[in-house]
């Protein structure tokens, strides 16, 4: 009655949508870097309330069915077979006791997820699972500790079920990525020049990258602001250090920070980021609050998302 | 402690489903006893549309659900919240945390070039860092991590140049006008001055800080041989 690990990487985790009313203790929410591909997983699975996936940065992991059950890949294509046969992304796959299901490196993107029709059955910590090493929290010993190979999740309610994601809805990882930000924070103390640089010049995705944040490089920033008082650091904000390199902050990010902010990422583009691996281009466009909370609010009610 | 406020000074919508609100006098003690209570009126009525707020330093982060309240009735919210606030700050009564703090040289690296920085003798640094009661003037960076202040001028100075890759739990440390005592092995830039056994964070089925934001705190110097019988009897 459950999915047994044979390999995983310390990069591979539990994640749920987060662990949400304790920001103000000082501890990290958590959650799925890529919203929109664990979004789709939880659709297709034909389970969209609070369900637990597996989040798999950069593949190599491989899993074994001790049950029946249907579940589901969405996000970077590990070219994964099951029981030897092809298994694509995107699409309900129905596993027999025994079968092992094999996940190599993406050839593009970063993060797949994967979840069975009923969920799986591991204990809330703090009204979540979402693993956090920072906090020491969540995950399936609710230690904050990663998966690894010995590791057996329980199903919750295992069934068959068939979904799938519409082709022209399928993301491509490949594509040049246009980050759009709305200008907030300490924005309007960088200079114009500043601002200039960053929507004109062509920035990449850094070597340093984690869940806490994405280093993006590219021509440093002049004129950033001193850094300030701490003050509460939003999802997807741009924190711009003495460097000038603008870092992205992601799930795992401290709640304080005292270092300038030029803006927050929209939301969509900030799974899309994550997709992006170290090299990849991107460039960057400033946009109003009121269409990316069009944009937001569309999206959950496609969805009927929480967060 | 009297108010430190009445109302905020502007409200900045940052991206799609978050508020800063801007509070004045930040470093005041009396504005982080204000968050603390702040924060509880907002998470007092469980409203649907409050996912979470993280207070920090005279401002105060409001993740909400755009899709369950209207930005007019959100002000509104907080403001009943921060009426509520204000009157409990009022009757504030709260006790002092003492946290028992051993300044021997074997657990605090960097006391005698906080020393050398001052001019002043160890002792003196330790006398002065245990002169004041500190409040907890902010919670976050990491779970438990508390910036306490103001910490005495004279033993004032900048963070260190280069992180600490590695900061032990339990150090205590100092840099700019705040005190702290890091409550996870972590990665660190303040100055270590001390360590003490006292656990930071009790997790059972709430998570509990010993060191809640608005809290007054004070440190007691102990010696070698007394924190380590403390340290084996936890």
């Amino acid at each position: 009655m459950s999915l047994r690990i044979h390999h995983a990487s310390p990069l591979h985790t539990l994640q749920d949508w987060g662990r949400f009313g304790y920001q103000s203790l000082g501890v990290t929410t958590a959650g799925p870097l890529d919203l929109l591909a664990f979004c789709w997983l939880q659709h297709i699975l034909g389970d969209p309330k609070q369900t637990a996936a597996i989040e798999i940065i950069r593949g190599g992991f491989v899993a074994e069915f001790t049950q029946a059950v249907s579940f589901a890949l969405t996000g970077a294509d590990c070219r994964a077979d099951l029981a030897g046969r092809p298994c694509p992304n995107w699409i309900t796959q129905n596993a027999k006791p025994g079968d092992l299901l094999r996940l190599n490196s993406p050839s593009h993107g970063q993060i797949t997820y994967l979840s069975i029709a009923g969920g799986f059955d591991v204990k809330r910590r703090f009204g979540s699972v979402a693993t956090s090493r920072r906090d020491q929290l969540g995950g399936l010993d609710g230690d904050g500790s990663p998966l690894k190979a010995g590791d057996e999740l329980p199903f919750r309610n295992p069934h068959q079920h068939l979904g799938g994601v519409p082709r022209r809805f399928i993301p491509n990882y490949q594509e040049t990525l246009t980050l759009r930000f709305m200008p907030c924070y300490q924005a309007e103390a960088f200079s114009q020049e500043g601002l200039h640089r960053l929507l004109h010049e062509a920035y990449q995705v850094s070597h340093d990258i984690s869940r806490m944040g994405y280093r993006l490089q590219g021509p440093p920033l002049p004129d950033v602001p001193p850094a300030g008082l701490s003050e509460p650091i939003a999802f997807g904000s741009i924190q711009v250090p003495p460097d000038g390199q603008p870092i992205v902050l992601l799930r795992d990010r401290q709640s304080l920070g005292g270092y300038p902010k030029i803006g927050i990422v929209m939301r969509e583009d900030i799974g899309a980021l994550c997709q992006r691996r170290s090299g990849d281009p991107i460039r960057w466009q400033a946009i109003h609050r009121q269409i990316c909370l069009d944009r937001f609010l569309q999206f959950r009610g496609y969805f009927g998302v929480i967060v | 402690m009297t108010a430190s406020w009445t109302h905020w000074q502007r409200l900045e919508w940052l991206s799609e489903d978050t508020l800063l609100v801007h509070f004045p006098n930040p470093t005041d003690v009396a504005t982080a006893a204000q968050l603390a209570n702040l924060v509880q009126a907002l998470f007092a009525d469980r409203p649907d549309w409050l996912w979470d707020v993280t207070p920090g330093f005279g401002k105060l982060l409001v993740h909400y659900r755009p899709d369950r309240i209207d930005p007019l009735t959100l002000e509104q919210a907080l403001s009943k919240a921060l009426r509520r606030a204000v009157a409990a700050d009022a009757q504030e009564t709260q006790s002092v945390i003492e946290i028992p703090v051993c300044y021997d040289p074997r657990v605090a690296p960097d006391l005698a070039d906080v020393a050398t920085y001052a001019d002043l003798s160890i002792d003196a640094v330790v006398a002065l860092h245990c002169s004041v009661e500190y409040r907890v003037l902010a919670v976050g960076f990491a779970l438990g991590f508390a910036y306490m202040g103001p910490l005495p001028a004279p033993i004032q100075l900048p963070r260190k140049r280069t992180p600490r890759t590695q900061v032990p739990a339990g150090s205590v440390a100092i840099a700019e006008a705040q005190t702290t005592v890091y409550p996870i092995d972590t990665p660190g830039g303040w100055h270590l001055i001390g360590r003490t056994h006292q656990p930071l964070v009790r997790l059972s089925d709430t998570i509990d800080l010993t060191l809640p934001l608005g809290s007054r705190v004070r440190f007691t110097p102990i010696s070698y041989a007394e924190s380590l019988t403390l340290e084996n009897a936890r």
